[in-house]
């Protein structure tokens, strides 16, 4: 037998061992779950153990296929309406219980969701308490692919533009023009490291383009100058 | 998304909502399982860090009996969560990552050949010029097709720069694109460095 107390009154209840898991209406309307296991101690009195009545059967009688001795027809149900459908009501769980496990104290509580649970249902993962769901999604974030990383596209992205730049240069001897693209190539390198930096502390991708962007970068800078000042009218 | 649960409809980032739903406390992403507790006085196999709980099977590592709450599904494998931490902490690659370190390694040697076919044709380009009558066109074809080369090769530089710095698969494949496209790169600005030297 597994005896249990209401969670609202406090009255004592009795369940066969069958029946755990079950929900019981306690006299004063609140629902409890029998536990796996006792929770309460066992009355000295007796308590009355429910037990289900059993249904009325239907009523058998014979039939008649007299027609003038056959019943009137049933009235017609009404019409069917489109019936709304009814969400739950937002469950409150009770902090003091697992979540899990209604007739069950909480010990611990997990850090992501922040609900109460008995210690078989949390686990301990890099240091924090985890319910199974929650440990489940934590994994998942660790294993999603990294995002790229927009410093990395966007020093790719400027060194790219400063190559055709660079050619327009040619021979022009321009100080200004050259100096720009020289400021241009300067802040493609600077993306570069600050991407690469990001990628390393972070879990963002793009480890190759930013590599890519540095390299293009610094390789566009010496081919300005050089081409600007040093290369008169190659084309 | 819609919880499976309660039917709530939740908006906005899934990291922010989480793994249940704020209605129902309910998991959104699986179904509700409450462990399955081992019953008293049998031999049910039993998780090793819940003995309460009935066992699901073993870790594929270490071998030891896990329930629901413990088993990880971790780069496809099911594993325990000390097994998994030591997968953390040692930056043990996915799948997914093997196959991304080697996609950049043949990646960063096809791009380093490329690069270097194009410096040649460029190359090749230009030469001609020198035998007889130069022509303006076909002298603007080369000079542009030798920059080109550029691009191809400083891709081919990150692609397997990245590959050799996470250790990655086909390691000999990016060294090797690696130095193609170095000396390539070196070459170039080696040319035009030459070329402002001698005007």
């Amino acid at each position: 037998m597994i005896w249990f107390s209401c969670k609202q009154c406090g009255k004592v209840h009795g369940r066969a061992e069958n029946s755990a898991g079950t929900l019981v209406f306690c006299d004063c309307g609140q629902g409890n779950t029998v536990p796996w296991e006792s929770t309460a101690a066992e009355p000295e009195a007796p308590v009355a153990v429910a037990t289900p009545a059993m249904p009325a059967g239907p009523k058998l009688e014979p039939l008649s296929f007299d027609p003038g001795t056959a019943p009137p027809p049933l009235p017609r149900p009404p019409d069917p309406r489109p019936r709304l459908r009814r969400r739950p009501p937002r469950h409150r769980p009770d902090p003091n219980f697992c979540l899990n496990h209604e007739g069950v104290s909480s010990q611990k509580t997990c850090a992501a969701c922040e609900e109460a649970f008995c210690n078989d249902c949390i686990v301990v993962f890099q240091g924090s308490n985890y319910c199974g769901p929650c440990k489940n999604y934590q994994l998942r974030t660790l294993q999603r692919p990294p995002r790229l990383s927009g410093l990395a596209l966007s020093s790719l992205i400027l060194a790219l533009l400063t190559g055709p730049w660079a050619l327009g240069l040619v021979g022009t001897g321009n100080f200004i023009l050259c100096l720009l693209a020289l400021i241009v190539c300067g802040i493609a390198l600077a993306l570069g490291i600050m991407g690469l930096r990001t990628i390393e502390k972070t879990r963002f991708g793009g480890r190759s383009l930013a590599i890519t962007g540095m390299v293009t970068a610094a390789g566009t800078a010496v081919l300005s100058v050089v081409l600007t000042f040093f290369v008169p009218g190659i084309w | 998304m819609e919880c499976r649960n309660c039917g709530e409809y939740l908006r906005g980032e899934p990291d922010r909502i989480g793994a249940r739903c704020p209605r129902c406390r309910q998991p959104i992403y699986e179904k509700k399982q409450t462990p399955r507790r081992a019953a008293t006085g049998t031999s049910d196999p039993v998780c090793a860090l819940h003995p309460m709980n009935q066992s699901v099977g073993p870790c594929q590592r270490c071998g030891i009996l896990l329930c629901g709450v413990c088993r990880a599904r971790w780069h496809d494998q099911i594993l325990c969560l000390p097994c998994v931490q030591a997968s953390l902490e040692s930056g043990e690659a996915g799948p997914e990552e093997f196959r991304s370190y080697r996609r950049q390694s043949l990646l960063g040697f096809l791009l380093a050949v490329g690069g270097w076919m194009l410096l040649l044709v460029g190359a090749a380009l230009l030469l001609t010029l020198h035998g007889g009558k130069p022509h303006p066109d076909l002298a603007l074809l080369g000079r542009l097709i030798l920059f080109a080369s550029f691009v191809p090769a400083s891709f081919a530089v990150g692609q397997a720069a990245a590959a050799i710095y996470m250790r990655g698969q086909r390691l000999r494949l990016a060294t090797s694109g690696l130095i193609l496209s170095g000396v390539h790169l070196g070459l170039m600005i080696g040319f035009c460095l030459l070329s402002a030297w001698h005007n």
